[in-house]
């Protein structure tokens, strides 16, 4: 008894990895769907989760976003609202969301953080089955709600979204992900007729929608050019994961947009001020079979350890979450199998997947969260289950993964949609924040290392310039390289930290903007965290 | 070699003791593929003899091969039922009632042969694939062990290996390999399902080529699958002329398979044939959008019956018959044409309810549901010798459906084929349907055939029904 307890079995100790702290850190949070039983879509889909420091204290708060009834938002009940939790001194989270005032209480998706206005405080975006939300930070620990003004409500139903300065202007745009054109007044029978037995639809039975995009014009105003910019258009597009990176290493980023079962997109903008639509060419439309797939979730990283990123894509149960690897700039391989990411993928469906180095050995593993959408999928087939397992993807150091759910601080299968990482407790580490589809948040403590081994680099006021930033160990060293950007995972946002590990010796590190020259940071150690830019002295080279 | 063939070839050194056997020169015949001849050689040995078992077998495979399911299956039953200990029958009847879409009898007829003839492995191989193709691969996998552990042959162990592998057990794949191969070292097939373990073990990928090699020089069942598993290998070493010669020479042997065009387009744009790769990646949107295409419009179809079937069971009937009218083309899906047979049977629009029944039968000339429908329809427009054809049809396809051996009564009883019509309604009773209706028939058979007493049973019996 006391060794099941302990994680322990048939004499093999499974090292702890994570353990769930929720309960002690003070955070409170069940997400709630509503069920009716009409199995409304936009119940099963939410919903996401932003670590970020909204306050400029250097801690990490949390964004955790709600749900409502599909059919009257309003009639949720009080408590049912988006939550703000701030990190105190102590490390404990306090619910703060009626003071800072970014409690929306709409059907919730997703969420976004970007300091659009660039006055040093980041900003809430908010997608919604209904319209989104866009909260201005004050900067002295409350928001308003902008949305009209800013002009950025977004389409019918929103899901992924990520800042982006698409056009290198210096400020922040907005893409907003569009999933179904879907009504629930006209809500279609799918499951059995004859039992009566109803289930979520598959998402081809509804109409897709054109995804939104929206120009920073200054003054706190967005221009929606969803309809000039060379968005593919609504029946072809079903969004769901949104992701930005520099997937052809030109030095500007692309936005790369996950659809539900149709292909994916890759967007570059052109020197005519357009997008161009380059997936396919790319090779990331669709798997290396050619078949489009779910796409929930993304996250970039490198995660081979050559220097160039990957991405992986998380899917449906009987799909694999694919991994794409560069072989050159800007064109990728279905590279999936060979990372051994198939096997351990295929019997869940997966939502969020965060890249992480989960025991700063200086490669990265992954972490993916899986749900079943059909909630009473059992009842159609009793070999599947809503309920599925949280896993590690430990890599071998060479790209290549092997699973593991032991020691993840989670015993029981989970709900999952949003993940999210950062370093909640300052210790040097990664930390995890998942959530679930009806059910509650956990934050999961990295307990896996000795705390000296990691360099954290926390970038202050994230200009947009600053987005996907490069960092990496000196030359000599191992090579590690990290990119500054937003981990979207499913519907979320991971803090933007560079975490390097080091062990406890002294490191240089580079950082090389995507223009511009580079710079070296000379004897960092580990088991400290940096600021940047801090006044510390900056080296050419 | 088709299925059919094999099958029967396995009964020719029983066939063969007497060429003057109108049998023994049916089989003769269908070894050398004279379909014709053998069909009138196994309709002359069944018409001399109507207990000739293997006459009846044979006329199963001739049936099979011309694309009569219903004969064929008709055939087999009969076979299994004049023979019941012997393996083949029950082996043509599974492979027949798997053909016609019936996997829980298949799988019990298969289980029968099995109890016959333990070491037959087709009797495993064949419900290993319906299992697979039914989506219920651990049976299938846990099948096939038990046949590997019987009858350890090389057929048996290729097709273990390629589902251990698809249930990613390529470890198991390859063990059970490395022992067929020493049974049988030139056969395609096991050479391939190395290749494959080989690939999907990261240790072991580079030794896959060779054996790829070797399995195409042998021969293998499906060459251009193997081929693109050949090429997806070599993109993943990253061997792009290598994979472009594969993905052009599987291109030509299957030419309507997206995902040869696919990787074709990445495999040339990696060479810096970019002209080549999009013409490819053409070819492929061409082929992915027509199966796309089909792949909505089975939701579509999917959707648009549970909706129907929704409102018909609120009694919306009008509403009902409207959203089936909404989908394209919805007279192409027998499926919907079941329900809108049904449909239009409730709403009393009998003839164009019958037309329906009889569209969804040539659609789906196995199906039971259509031919009982249409049976039943044709019984309720007064056209009882259409009925009749329809429920004799119904019949071969299900024996057990007792709803039909009721209907088949009453219109043996229209037609004044009295005993056989009490018969009939015997049956449906035993094999447990029961209603008013019924019993009035049958005691208005059982009156007309002098049976008064029994006659007044089901009277009462009929009686209690309604009572009750």
């Amino acid at each position: 008894m006391l060794a099941a307890w302990c994680g322990v079995a048939d004499g093999a100790t499974s090292p702890q990895l994570l353990v769930d702290v929720t309960a002690e850190r003070g955070v409170e949070f069940t997400h709630r769907f509503f069920p009716t039983g009409e199995k409304y879509m936009p119940e099963n889909m939410g919903s996401g989760v932003a670590v970020f420091d909204y306050d400029g204290d250097g801690r990490l708060d949390l964004y955790l976003v709600q749900s409502a009834p599909v059919l009257a938002a309003e009639q949720a009940p009080p408590d049912a609202a988006n939550r703000l939790y701030r990190q105190r001194e102590d490390g404990r989270f306090e619910d703060v969301t009626d003071r800072a005032g970014v409690g929306d209480r709409g059907v919730g998706m997703g969420v976004a953080i970007g300091d659009y206005d660039d006055d040093g405080a980041p900003d809430i975006y908010v997608t919604n089955f209904g319209p989104n939300v866009l909260y201005r930070n004050r900067g002295d620990g409350s928001f308003e709600n902008v949305t009209a003004s800013a002009g950025v409500a977004g389409r019918s139903w929103s899901t992924g979204a990520a800042f982006i300065d698409i056009d290198a202007d210096g400020d922040l745009d907005l893409y907003a992900a569009a999933y179904l054109t879907y009504d629930p007044e006209e809500d279609r029978f799918c499951g059995n007729a004859q039992t009566g037995l109803k289930a979520y639809c598959h998402p081809d039975v509804y109409g897709g929608q054109t995804d939104s995009f929206y120009l920073n014009e200054g003054g706190g105003r967005f221009r929606d050019v969803s309809a000039q910019i060379g968005l593919i258009p609504g029946e072809d597009s079903r969004g769901l994961g949104v992701a930005v990176a520099d997937f052809d290493e030109d030095g500007t980023l692309e936005l790369y947009v996950g659809n539900d079962t149709t292909a994916n997109h890759l967007y570059t903008l052109g020197d005519d001020g357009r997008l161009r639509e380059d997936a396919l060419l790319a090779g990331v439309a669709v798997n290396g079979s050619g078949r489009g797939e779910a796409s929930m979730g993304i996250s970039t990283a490198d995660l081979d350890g050559d220097g160039r990123q990957e991405f992986v894509v998380t899917h449906l149960d009987e799909e694999t979450n694919t991994l794409y690897r560069p072989i050159a700039p800007g064109v990728y391989v279905d590279a999936t199998e060979a990372a051994g990411l198939a096997t351990p993928s295929r019997p869940w469906v997966a939502f969020g997947v965060v890249p992480i180095d989960i025991e700063l050995d200086g490669d990265l593993d992954l972490l993916v969260v899986n749900g079943h959408i059909i909630d009473n999928i059992a009842e159609f087939d009793p070999a599947l289950s809503h309920r599925q397992p949280f896993q590690l993807l430990r890599n071998d150091g060479s790209g290549r993964f092997t699973e593991e759910r032991d020691g993840l601080g989670i015993p029981a299968p989970l709900v999952g949609r949003g993940l999210a990482t950062g370093d909640l407790d300052r210790d040097g580490d990664v930390d995890v924040v998942l959530t679930q589809n009806g059910d509650a948040a956990i934050l999961l403590d990295n307990v896996s290392h000795p705390v000296d081994r990691a360099l954290t680099i926390t970038v202050r006021h994230p200009r947009p310039a600053n987005w996907g930033t490069r960092w990496r160990l000196a030359p000599g060293e191992r090579l590690q390289v990290r990119w500054y950007e937003r981990a979207p995972s499913y519907c979320s946002q991971s803090a933007p930290e560079i975490v390097l590990a080091t062990g406890s010796q002294a490191v240089d590190v580079l950082r090389r903007p995507r223009s511009g020259p580079s710079y070296r940071y000379r004897s960092l150690r580990g088991e400290r965290r940096y600021v940047f830019p801090a006044g510390r002295q900056e080296t050419g080279g | 070699m088709s299925v059919a063939l094999a099958a029967l070839l396995w009964l020719l050194p029983a066939l063969a003791a007497g060429q003057e056997d109108p049998a023994a020169r049916g089989a003769q015949a269908l070894a050398q593929g004279d379909w014709a001849t053998a069909r009138a050689a196994f309709e002359a040995a069944i018409g001399a003899d109507g207990g000739d078992v293997t006459a009846w077998l044979g006329l199963s495979a001739v049936a099979e091969h011309d694309g009569d399911w219903m004969q064929a299956l008709q055939a087999a039953r009969r076979a299994a039922a004049l023979a019941p200990e012997r393996p083949e029958p029950h082996y043509a009847l599974g492979r027949m009632l798997g053909r016609a879409g019936r996997l829980t009898e298949a799988l019990a007829a298969f289980a029968r042969t099995r109890e016959l003839a333990p070491e037959l492995e087709d009797a495993y191989l064949l419900p290993a694939i319906l299992l697979r193709d039914a989506d219920r691969g651990a049976e299938a996998l846990a099948l096939l062990e038990g046949g590997w552990a019987k009858a350890p042959t090389p057929r048996l162990g290729a097709q273990l290996a390629f589902m251990a592998l698809a249930a990613g057990d390529p470890g198991r794949a390859l063990e059970v390999v490395e022992v067929a191969l020493t049974a049988d070292g030139g056969n395609g097939d096991l050479l391939l399902a190395k290749a494959l373990a080989l690939a999907a073990d990261p240790n072991r990928r580079a030794e896959s080529p060779a054996w790829f090699e070797r399995a195409l020089a042998a021969g293998v069942a499906q060459e251009g699958r193997a081929r693109l598993e050949w090429a997806r290998l070599l993109s993943d070493l990253e061997l792009w002329p290598e994979a472009i010669v594969q993905l052009e020479a599987a291109s030509d042997l299957l030419p309507d398979e997206a995902e040869i065009f696919f990787r074709l387009a990445a495999a040339r744009r990696q060479s810096g044939d970019t002209e080549g790769a999009r013409a490819a990646l053409e070819r492929y949107q061409e082929l992915n959008a027509a199966t796309v295409a089909v792949e909505r419009r089975g939701r579509e179809i999917g959707t648009a019956l549970n909706e129907a079937q929704e409102l018909a069971a609120a009694s919306r009937l009008a509403e009902a018959l409207t959203r089936l009218d909404a989908v394209a083309d919805g007279d192409t899906d027998p499926r919907m044409m079941v329900l809108r047979a049904k449909i239009l049977f409730s709403l009393d629009r009998r003839e164009e309810a019958l037309a329906a029944a009889q569209s969804a039968r040539e659609l789906a000339p196995t199906g039971i549901e259509p031919t009982y429908l249409t049976a039943l329809f044709a019984f309720a427009a007064g056209r009882i010798a259409e009925s009749l054809t329809a429920v004799e049809r119904t019949l071969n396809l299900d024996p057990g459906l007792a709803e039909a051996w009721a209907l088949y009564g009453s219109a043996l009883a229209r037609s004044v084929r009295l005993e056989e019509a009490a018969a009939s309604f015997e049956r449906a009773l035993t094999l447990g349907f029961d209603s008013p209706a019924l019993r009035l028939d049958y005691a208005g058979v059982l009156s007309d055939l002098g049976r008064t007493e029994e006659s007044r049973q089901q009277l009462e019996a009929r009686e209690r029904l309604i009572g009750g």
